[in-house]
């Protein structure tokens, strides 16, 4: 298990650095550069050039590149352009935001989306399931978008309920969570009932029945537990998904998280920023993956790794 | 069974959504008919051969105003905010506390406003007024003395002086700080401390824009600038002091008591950055903000229903244009092809219609809020048979086709009053192919040829050098405009010392620049505010700065 683990963090950190190349590549191939917004848009081209030089974008792509690595195997990621400030300062004073709001919408998620998505299974054309559903198919509709804005005017405007905007207080943690949990809960639930309908139609399932266990046993020992793989992998990168922060939501609801700094920081061509805080989404989300192959060890018995 | 509950619940799901709906504010249309009295001149036969016009005011009813009534309260009362302070959201984020380095206009015109002082001041009618500087006299052409105020001290204890002023010339300019202001004192040659409270300003060349140019030099300390974190952490002699700032989050003030210009009369100010448009409008609706910048023109009349809240419309300094690119053989380096595009598009519509009458048609080249600006052009009439007419006479009766680059969410409904400009191009027979693009895809190809460009320019400091200067010299035009008769004027205006003199050459500039036509001049925008009532001696500026120091707030 341990050269299982090194193995794969060896296969991270090169996964990290052709990430880098890429990334850094895409943004100064991309037409615009930072000098362009750093100068008054009155400045003339000669203006232009000297800005560039005084940023260093004139000198050629790998020597950037170069410095670039340089700064990271000593464990700094840059400046940012138009902060002037460490990258690694910016992103970490971001980041809190983001992974509050990521842990409370994935807990209710799954707190609540996979005990209704096994009732659901159970108890197919009850009540609680036909409603269920139709909020599924609803919730994943929804474009996020949408349904923050109708969730400010309803909730804020309409009801005065909850504040519209920012993390000022308990309460304003309300309506974004809603708007990430909703269409995450609408598909987990989903996948949990259509998981748990076909493990629940397995010989072994009829075998534990028959043998005269509790339907409750049944049902927890044996179905669930064999149906959660697929829900797990999926229930991983969603959460991974949050961790790199919701864009839309975070610019919707004026949230200080890393969504919105990201979409900022490419959109202004802060090179430094953008690569810093697209780096680490591909962190998270190679660490993500790994620590989802090593839960299907704890899950699934049958899972080993050498 | 299934389907009977199926069909329950959708019906459950109908009253949710209808329950939703009247909860949600919709405003109720009234059209009301309004009498105008228009003139019109009628041509009445008197005598048999004797034909005589007649001035008759004849009673037309004209338009129909709309009324918006809000069918429900539109929103419970609105709570009262905290009694000291004033809490303002506005559509861009800061990147920098710095008063020097940020050319945006949330720096320039707020942030900076608050915590430094410059020079000298613009007055309403954009005087020059006293500012950090008591008085000022041209010594000679090339030198200019300031006096400064006395008694002035910086918010860390530093003392206000000429030394200060001289570090803060020096530091705007120099290339390792990259300001994106530094331009504004590239004409200073040299600055130069005479005693304590006087400086000597050495210019090149004759710089009459000098002046103007200062309203937007912010005068920092000397010790606490050059400390790393200054950015986050700014210092100056401003009517507010810094107090915290947690970026894309909000940015705490607090009142300075000892400010020279008076204290404010609230304690602290709160700004929160809130890019979209909806969630911004709806934190003013329910009272979370006091102020906010940027209403969409869609919402400003349900905004004015509410009864909590003020809409403030205010003509700014920005202007549209179409720049054409002249530097290359193509139909519209001709002037008869860009004035018939001019004609051919209804400017009076697009206000009116697409941006609901905020703003204005231009009738220049420049805002009409400008104290530059030349009222006396002859505007081109919306007339698509001359338009038609003058582009045949130039040889294209067939029209021609070419596209616009659109920075694409910069200007207020750019895509909107684009597509009518294609429409009514199309109408005289010029394809013109709209390309809506990222800003910061969109902007470096203004320094490459290009066939139209569609694009403004906030004047920061209302001055025709900055207006005029860069965009119609051949040197530094992007269209690669020339005009030797533009050249020599604004040449005269910038060295000259005279603001009266500057001022007149400018609206000859105007007057050239007019007859030409290298930019088809679209409106003018219009910056509209929405204020809680609660919010007192205070309105938005053209110029596009918030200052806070002499308003209050009074529950």
């Amino acid at each position: 298990m341990s050269l299982y683990l090194v193995r794969r963090l060896m296969q991270l950190f090169v996964a990290l650095l052709g990430m880098s190349i890429i990334v850094f590549v895409a943004m100064r191939v991309a037409p615009g550069d930072p000098a362009e917004r750093m100068v008054s848009p009155l400045a003339t081209d000669q203006e232009l050039q000297q800005m560039r030089e005084a940023l260093g974008l004139n000198k050629p792509i790998y020597e950037q590149y170069a410095t670039f690595l340089r700064g990271v195997l000593h464990g700094n990621l840059g400046k940012s352009l138009f902060y002037n400030e460490s990258v690694l300062t910016i992103v970490l004073e971001r980041l809190p935001a983001t992974l509050q709001l990521a842990l409370i919408s994935m807990t209710v998620v799954v707190a609540v989306g996979i005990p209704l998505g096994i009732y659901s299974a159970t108890h197919g054309g009850s009540w609680l399931d036909i409603i269920a559903r139709m909020m599924a198919y609803i919730g994943q509709a929804m474009p996020s978008f949408w349904l923050a804005i109708v969730l400010i005017l309803v909730f804020s405007v309409g009801l005065g309920i909850f504040p519209t905007f920012g993390r000022r207080s308990l309460s304003c943690f309300v309506l974004p969570s809603i708007s990430l949990i909703l269409p995450r809960l609408a598909r987990v639930m989903r996948f949990v009932r259509s998981a748990v309908l076909e493990v629940m139609h397995e010989d072994y399932v009829r075998t534990a029945r028959a043998k005269g266990l509790l339907e409750r046993s049944v049902l927890y020992r044996h179905t669930v537990r064999n149906a959660l793989i697929p829900v797990v992998t999926d229930t991983w990168l969603q959460f991974a998904w949050l961790l790199g922060g919701s864009m839309i939501v975070e610019v919707v609801f004026a949230w200080p998280g890393i969504g919105a700094l990201t979409i900022n920081a490419i959109y202004s061509r802060d090179y430094p920023l953008a690569e810093g805080c697209v780096m680490l989404l591909a962190l998270i989300f190679l660490l993500a993956n790994l620590l989802m192959d090593l839960s299907y060890a704890a899950i699934d018995p049958r899972v080993r790794y050498r | 069974m299934k389907g009977k509950k199926l069909l329950v619940a959708v019906a459950l799901l109908g009253l949710v959504v209808t329950v939703i709906s009247c909860v949600v504010p919709t405003p109720e249309v009234i059209e009301k008919e309004v009498v105008v009295e228009k003139l019109v001149v009628e041509t009445v036969v008197v005598e048999k051969e004797v034909v005589v016009e007649k001035e008759v005011v004849e009673t037309v009813v004209v338009e129909k105003e709309v009324v918006v009534t809000p069918t429900v309260a539109p929103t419970p009362a609105a709570p009262a905010g905290p009694a000291d302070t004033l809490r303002i959201a506005l559509r861009e984020t800061l990147l920098s506390l710095d008063p020097q380095k940020e050319f945006q206009i949330v720096s320039l015109g707020f942030t900076n406003k608050a915590f430094a002082d410059c020079l000298v001041n613009y007055d309403d009618e954009y005087n020059f007024v006293p500012g950090l500087a008591v008085s000022w006299r041209t010594v000679d052409d090339l030198t200019w003395e300031f006096k400064l105020r006395e008694g002035v001290k910086f918010h860390n204890g530093e003392p206000f002086n000429a030394e200060a002023v001289k570090h803060s010339f020096e530091r705007l300019v120099d290339p390792d700080y990259k300001a994106g202001s530094a331009f504004l004192l590239a004409g200073v040659e040299s600055v130069e401390v005479k005693d304590e409270y006087t400086v000597l300003v050495h210019t090149k060349e004759p710089f009459g824009a000098l002046l103007p140019n200062l309203t937007l030099v912010s005068i920092v300390p000397i010790e606490a600038s050059q400390r790393d974190d200054f950015a986050t952490n700014p210092v100056g002699t401003g009517p507010f002091r810094f107090v915290e700032w947690r970026k894309g989050e909000r940015l705490v003030m607090e009142a300075n008591p000892e400010y020279w210009g008076g204290a404010p009369k609230f304690k602290r100010v709160i700004y929160y950055p809130i890019a979209e448009d909806a969630t911004r409008m709806a934190a003013v609706r329910t009272g979370e903000v006091d102020i906010a910048d940027g209403v969409p023109p869609e919402e400003i009349r349900s905004l004015e229903a509410e009864p909590h809240l003020d809409v403030f419309k205010t003509a700014s300094n920005d202007n549209i244009c179409i720049r054409t690119y002249l530097g290359e053989e193509a139909p519209w380096t001709d002037p008869r092809v860009r004035k018939a595009m001019m004609m051919a598009i209804d400017r009076e519509a697009i206000v009116n219609e697409i941006l609901q009458g905020v703003g204005a048609v231009a009738r220049s080249v420049l805002s009409s809020a400008l104290p530059v600006f030349n009222p006396n052009l002859e505007p081109y009439p919306y007339d698509p048979g001359r338009a038609k007419a003058l582009l045949a006479e130039a040889g294209y009766p067939d029209g021609f086709s070419a596209n616009l680059v659109v920075p694409s969410g910069f200007y207020p409904k750019d895509a909107e009053i684009t597509q009518a400009i294609a429409a009514y191009l199309q109408q005289i027979g010029v394809s013109l192919e709209v390309r809506l693009m990222e800003q910061s895809s969109a902007w470096p190809l203004r320094r490459v040829p290009y066939d139209f460009f569609y694009s403004g320019a906030a004047i920061i400091n209302m001055d025709g050098d900055m207006a005029l200067y860069r965009d119609y010299m051949p040197e530094t035009s992007r269209e690669k405009y020339n005009n030797p008769e533009v050249v020599r004027l604004l040449n005269a205006a910038r060295s000259s010392l005279d603001q009266d003199e500057r001022r007149e050459l400018y609206r000859q500039v105007q007057a050239v620049i007019w007859e030409d036509l290298p930019n088809i001049a679209i409106h003018d925008v219009g910056d509209v505010w929405a204020v809680n009532k609660r919010v007192k001696n205070w309105r938005p500026r053209p110029d596009k700065t918030v200052i806070l120091k002499d308003a209050f707030v009074e529950d």
